[in-house]
């Protein structure tokens, strides 16, 4: 090549980068608003679509022996459930939890800290899930509006599963100790109350109750039936009905914006006082009566202990709430940053167990409250981030 | 002549007479009642007995209270006793007895048989699954409400009574229909509406009255983040959102929106510092948002029921990226 090209070469060069530079210094930045924002794909979170693999993750390991409370993931979580594996007669506590969004399963070994991904199938803007007793099965909402579908996962044990769409439009889950699925949906004078056993495909009809805007208070315990109350609104009454044999019994509890969750003993409720402010209240069977006790209780912020009825835990912060809680709440237009509680029904008293502001320096808004078989510990997600913690008791 | 004056007169008085007799001892004995407050008491409830003797001549009487035939001497010669409704499957007789010097006692009884009534407010509207609470009224909206009795077994058959639906006064169905426990209402404009039910059994006696006000709220927009790999947020976003990533996809959520079929036509509209975008995604009521620079701007949304147009709502946020 000639000098003279090499040159002629070397200036273009030149004169073309000098080029580009002007252009991104002039019309590099954007003038309008507008073109700060583009649409960025289209998804729809009503649409269900099908299950798909996701890729294979490493494993990774979460630090499982630290403080009594402690986060057990960073990815967020919709439903979680503790496991026991007794192997050579040791036995491991394990947590299995469903991921948001993706609906990915996980397994944590709270002994190693091992956490493995059980089902690489994608349940799309996976919403909440519950496992079966067994470890088996895990039910999935996938979707955020009332079209949303429920996906029924079965474990194969090789980090992938099988899933079935249900059929029924699902509006309350959850799985029996028999490992089936118990479920509500709506029909035509009210809500059906079905079981679905997934070995067999089997359904049948357990109640019926004659509104449709109901809150299951399903019970694990065969000595507790499952309880039903219409949703809370804070400017509308609610009543507390049993169901047994598929009858629906009200029960002396009542109120305005009630909320309220049983066990063999106890009712706690909370309601709208006069003034506008709510309150909570237990109601003893045995006697009877109601008391007050000195929190504000919300029900997917307690659980009664399992092996001591006269038992509560409760993720509370002390401090006014408004004329809306908790539907304020429930909207997500308030958050709170609890203490964990452990409140004594019988003998009227509670105590502060842990300040997770001062031991961890996290604002911890309790939802999902959880407990083990044993009551050793308390699991719970976080609702400003939906992380999954637990609590050694 | 003046024995025919004599049967005429007496004939022309005798009447007045028994007409005098009649009135005279079935006032005495009829008018002397027991009412109750509240009227329908629910099982173990407060109750309010008071006598009513407003065309008795009680003078000097003495008011004996009997609980089921024995006598409450602790509230002897009270108008008004206090007492607690009996528990569910089981009545009470109150008897209230006027002892009044050298005249025959009078007795007046009323049986409280309690039940269980629950009136159930379902407005169909719409509320998100992740809600837990139920969904309010607004202005067009219908709303379902069911009357509920119970007894100590459960929910007593409506075929067995007779429902008489009010709203604001005027009939629902035209007049008392049986075995209609469900009431279908429109919201009419206004801050509440009353709606009332009476309830009668199959022999015409009424067994429960209640009212129940049911409140028009507004249509509430809330605006949510969501992300395909970590699902919904379930903190609505208040008045900023700081945006950390790249890219994010905002949800607006209607509270309270009708959302019956026929009434489902609605006008969305995002706009991003007052200029209307169009998101081009399928569903209305998202957007995605995506970050090119660093900034602040002011994202809107608005719907609006074109069938009901006060039905609707406009929000705005401020994005910080």
């Amino acid at each position: 090549m000639k000098k003279t090209s090499l040159i002629i070469f070397g200036v273009g060069a030149v004169v073309l980068l000098f080029a580009i530079w002007l252009y991104l210094l002039v019309y590099g930045t954007p003038t309008k608003v507008t073109e700060y924002f583009a649409n960025f794909g289209s998804f729809t979170s009503n649409t269900v679509a099908n299950p798909a693999p996701t890729p294979e993750p490493t494993t990774v390991t979460v630090d499982v022996k630290k403080d009594a409370l402690r986060q057990l993931t960073t990815r967020p979580v919709v439903g979680f459930a503790e496991f026991k594996n007794t192997n050579n007669g040791t036995t491991t506590r394990l947590v299995r939890y469903a991921e948001a969004g993706t609906g990915n399963v996980y397994q944590i070994n709270l002994e190693s800290g091992e956490e493995v991904r059980l089902s690489n199938v994608t349940v799309p803007n996976a919403e909440s899930a519950a496992f079966s007793p067994d470890g088996s099965y895990v039910a999935v909402r996938s979707g955020y509006s009332n079209t949303s579908k429920v996906i029924l996962l079965t474990l194969t044990g090789s980090s992938t599963a099988d899933s079935i769409m249900l059929d029924p439009q699902i509006v309350d889950y959850t799985f029996s100790n028999e490992n089936e699925l118990l479920y509500t949906e709506l029909s035509s004078d009210g809500t059906r109350g079905s079981v679905y056993t997934p070995a067999t495909g089997a359904t049948r009809v357990l109640f019926t109750i004659p509104f449709q805007a109901v809150t299951m208070i399903w019970s694990h315990n065969p000595a507790v039936p499952h309880y039903a109350y219409p949703k809370t609104a804070t400017e509308l009454r609610g009543y507390l009905y049993a169901i047994k044999g598929g009858s629906i019994v009200r029960q002396p509890i009542d109120g305005l914006g009630l909320t309220a969750k049983a066990n063999s003993e106890y009712i706690i409720k909370t309601e709208q006082s006069g003034t506008g402010a709510p309150f909570t209240t237990v109601y003893n069977f045995a006697t009877g009566k109601l008391s007050p006790i000195p929190a504000i209780f919300e029900p997917s912020k307690c659980i009664f202990a399992p092996t001591n009825s006269t038992i509560l835990y409760c993720g509370y912060e002390m401090g006014n709430f408004s004329q809306e809680y908790p539907t304020d709440w429930y909207r997500g237009d308030v958050s709170f940053a609890d203490n964990l509680w452990k409140i004594d029904l019988k003998n009227h008293s509670a105590n502060q167990m842990i300040v997770p502001l001062q031991t961890v320096g996290r604002e911890i808004d309790i939802t999902n409250l959880s407990i083990g078989n044993d009551g050793k510990i308390l699991y719970f997600i976080n609702k400003n981030d939906n992380t999954l913690w637990l609590y050694e008791i | 002549m003046r024995f025919i004056l004599f049967l005429l007169t007496l004939s022309a008085l005798m009447p007045i007479t028994v007409l005098h007799a009649q009135f005279d001892g079935n006032v005495t004995a009829g008018s002397l009642m027991i009412t109750a407050e509240p009227e329908y008491p629910q099982p173990n409830e407060p109750v309010t007995a008071t006598i009513d003797d407003y065309s008795l001549n009680a003078t000097g009487a003495t008011i004996v209270w009997l609980i089921d035939g024995v006598e409450a001497t602790n509230v002897k010669d009270q108008r008004s006793i206090s007492l607690t409704a009996p528990a569910l499957g089981a009545s009470k007789k109150i008897t209230a007895r006027l002892v009044t010097p050298g005249k025959f006692p009078v007795e007046a009884s009323k049986v409280i048989t309690p039940l269980y009534f629950d009136l159930i407010i379902e407005p169909m509207t719409y509320v998100p699954v992740f809600y837990q609470g139920r969904a309010l009224p607004v202005f067009g909206s219908e709303v379902n409400v069911t009357a509920l009795l119970h007894d100590k077994n459960g929910i007593l058959s409506p075929g067995d009574y007779t429902y008489n639906w009010q709203m604001n006064g005027a009939s629902i169905y035209g007049g008392p229909k049986n075995g209609t426990n469900r009431a279908q209402i429109t919201i009419p404009y206004g801050n509440s509406s009353i709606v009332a039910v009476t309830i009668q059994n199959k022999n015409g006696v009424t067994v429960m009255r209640k009212l129940v006000s049911i409140p028009s709220k507004k249509v509430s927009l809330r605006f949510y983040e969501q992300n395909i790999l970590y699902g919904l947020s379930k903190k609505s976003i208040g008045d900023t959102l700081h945006f950390v990533g790249n890219n994010t996809t905002i949800r607006a959520v209607p509270y309270n929106i009708d959302m019956r079929p026929g009434s489902r036509n609605f006008l969305t509209e995002w706009s991003i510092d007052g200029i209307r975008t169009n998101t081009q995604n399928s569903d209305p009521f998202e957007i995605n948002l995506e970050r090119r620079t660093n900034g602040q701007a002011l994202v809107t949304f608005q719907v609006r029921n074109l069938v009901t147009l006060v039905q609707g709502d406009k929000q705005s946020f401020q994005v910080s990226f």
